[in-house]
């Protein structure tokens, strides 16, 4: 796998160098380099999940007809097909609920700072960030046959800043995160001594 | 008799059951689309007006379902 995919690379995947994106605390002339999410092997799990519940109602149908249990002598047509309705609207609901928490957990990477947007659940939502310059340390972690053979693990990065660690997890390459931000942050410490500020 | 009365109960109970969790639901899906809004305000992309649409389509197909349960339980 290249260390720097194509830039066409949709916004919408794990991994994308030059999003095509802005966001809420954006600076003039800040831009974004890269964007990650979680690795799609790790949403894998609720993916067959959602799979799974789409078979419940025939599978709980076929039970019954085994079990020679006559559901019509207790719930009428109209209760089956409500329940069969609402068993799927469920089922949608849990899975747009994991996808979008997939899709709005990013890290961003810019020109200026590094940016994690966190959303947990329905009523939480967190943007931190620490500047290129507050960087101390970056460094990536694969832990499992599974993260390395998919290469996706965290990448923790330690700051200066107010949150002094800010941890990416399950992202895919992490090593290649890692150089991508140690570029940016040099670039960036030359850019300061280029004007000659201190840090 | 018996058997009059035990439909009844069980179809009240599933009428019952039915509209509190489409009710829940109804709830849980206006909190997704306050949810995407702000996300969407944090962070703007192409699929974002997408992801609204479809909370949008969410919430009133379950508008829908709840109105359904009370009308034809």
């Amino acid at each position: 796998m290249p260390p720097f995919p194509n830039p066409q690379t949709p916004s919408s995947s794990a991994f994308v160098v030059d999003p095509a994106i802005s966001f809420e605390t954006q600076q003039e002339g800040e831009k974004a380099v890269l964007l990650l999410r979680a690795h799609l092997i790790t949403q894998v799990p609720w993916i067959l999940l959602v799979f799974l519940m789409l078979f419940v109602p025939p599978l709980v149908s076929a039970a019954l007809s085994i079990l020679s249990v006559n559901v019509g002598a207790f719930l009428t047509g109209r209760a089956v097909l409500v329940l069969f309705l609402f068993w799927y609207l469920f089922t949608f609901g849990f899975a747009f609920e994991q996808f979008i928490k997939w899709f709005f957990n990013i890290y961003l990477l810019t020109s200026e700072r590094i940016v994690d947007f966190d959303f947990y659940g329905v009523l939480y939502k967190g943007i931190s960030d620490a500047r290129l310059s507050q960087i101390e340390d970056v460094s990536a972690k694969t832990l499992g046959a599974i993260p390395t053979f998919f290469n996706y693990g965290n990448v923790l990065v330690q700051t200066a800043a107010e949150q002094n660690e800010f941890e990416f997890e399950r992202v895919p390459d992490p090593d290649a995160v890692v150089k991508i931000i140690a570029k940016a942050t040099q670039g960036e410490e030359e850019e300061q001594e280029a004007k000659g500020v201190v840090t | 008799m018996e058997n009059f009365t035990q439909f009844l109960t069980v179809q009240f109970g599933v009428k019952a059951f039915l509209i509190l969790f489409v009710v829940f639901y109804l709830v849980y899906s206006v909190l997704i689309i306050r949810q995407v809004q702000l996300m969407e305000e944090a962070f703007t992309t192409k699929l974002a007006p997408v992801l609204k649409f479809i909370s949008i389509v969410n919430a009133g197909v379950a508008a829908a379902l709840f109105f359904l349960t009370i009308g034809i339980l």
